[in-house]
């Protein structure tokens, strides 16, 4: 499979998601071009927080009227993760982050696989890191490699650099694939160390399967990180080696 | 009618490679995003309803006012 399919086929499963059905029934997509899914997925996600937004902002307002314990309640037990994340965006900033402070983790895991970041990112940016790193942790035993792609773009430095932490190397190389703005992927990586890096290769050397989405990984790198970086490029297996060489030079 | 088009439902046009797709993924994807829609819609008025029960007697009047239920 080349890299173009494997890019296709994350959309595919992102715009699943967005649509509530499986991927298998989009199957036809596999055709459509990658950039071309994520535009058409762009505009499915935004008809669908668009479609009942009156309604969605007149609960926003209700919403500042309930005492914030009752509000994650009313969160968890009839609103669901889905109008939690429609309404996300809507509510006062200050508002929405002490009701997702109190909501448990894998909660807040289904809200955010449903949430658009763009729309929460205010939110999203003001979870208490310790949050952040839970839902992280949750998503990746979820092995949702999508959604964590889908924050790495709205999350502050000190708090990705937290979650990386718990992001094992095998995840980190998936995530890294799905990811929607691959622009981040050069300042993302930045943030690891060289051992951890060094890691992250061995991880992909001793798998064939994660041959292609590395390859995509390093593709994205800048000049300057492959410049600094090109010792540990060397100590990869030759057929890994060669592979690599092709893809960046 | 708009409602049965993709491009009636979004708006406006779509991607060249969608639009490109034969006529029939065309409406899959269209009933895909109907249904979606429609989903939401219920789920939406359902929970209007019932989490005015989790919210103090006192308020309830007023956050029945303020959400139009």
């Amino acid at each position: 499979m080349t890299t173009e399919n494997f890019a296709s086929q994350a959309e595919i499963l992102k715009l699943a998601r967005v649509l509530g059905t499986t991927p298998e029934r989009l199957s036809y997509l596999e055709k459509v071009d990658a950039a071309e899914l994520q535009a058409f997925r762009d505009q499915v996600t935004d008809t669908l927080f668009d479609a009942n937004l009156a309604a969605l902002e007149r609960m926003a307002m209700a919403s500042k009227l309930v005492p914030s314990p009752i509000l994650a309640k009313i969160a968890e037990k009839v609103f669901g993760p889905l109008l939690c994340a429609r309404i996300a965006g809507l509510v006062d900033v200050s508002r929405g982050v002490d009701v997702a402070k109190r909501l448990k983790p894998p909660f807040l895991a289904d809200v955010a696989a449903e949430l658009d970041p763009r729309r929460a990112s205010a939110i999203i940016a003001r979870i208490p890191l310790g949050t952040v790193v839970e839902v992280a942790g949750e998503l990746v035993r979820r092995e949702d490699w999508i959604t964590v792609g889908r924050f790495v773009g709205h999350l502050p430095d000190p708090t990705v650099r937290r979650a990386l932490a718990v992001i094992g190397d095998e995840a980190l190389i998936r995530i890294a694939f799905v990811l929607d703005d691959k622009s981040r992927i050069d300042h993302v990586l930045g943030l690891l160390s060289e051992s951890r890096f060094r890691g992250l290769l061995q991880v992909a050397a001793a798998d064939e399967d994660l041959w292609a989405p590395v390859l995509d990984l390093l593709t994205h790198l800048s000049e300057k990180r492959v410049e600094q970086w090109s010792h540990l490029l060397g100590e990869l297996p030759p057929a890994l080696r060669e592979r690599v060489e092709e893809t960046i030079r | 009618m708009a409602e049965r088009t993709l491009t009636g439902q979004l708006g406006g046009p779509v991607p060249a490679g969608i639009e490109a797709l034969a006529d029939h993924e065309k409406q899959d994807l269209s009933d895909a995003l109907r249904d979606a829609r429609h989903r939401q819609a219920k789920a939406l008025a359902e929970a209007g309803e019932e989490g005015l029960k989790y919210v103090p007697a006192l308020l309830r009047g007023t956050v029945r006012k303020v959400v139009g239920l």
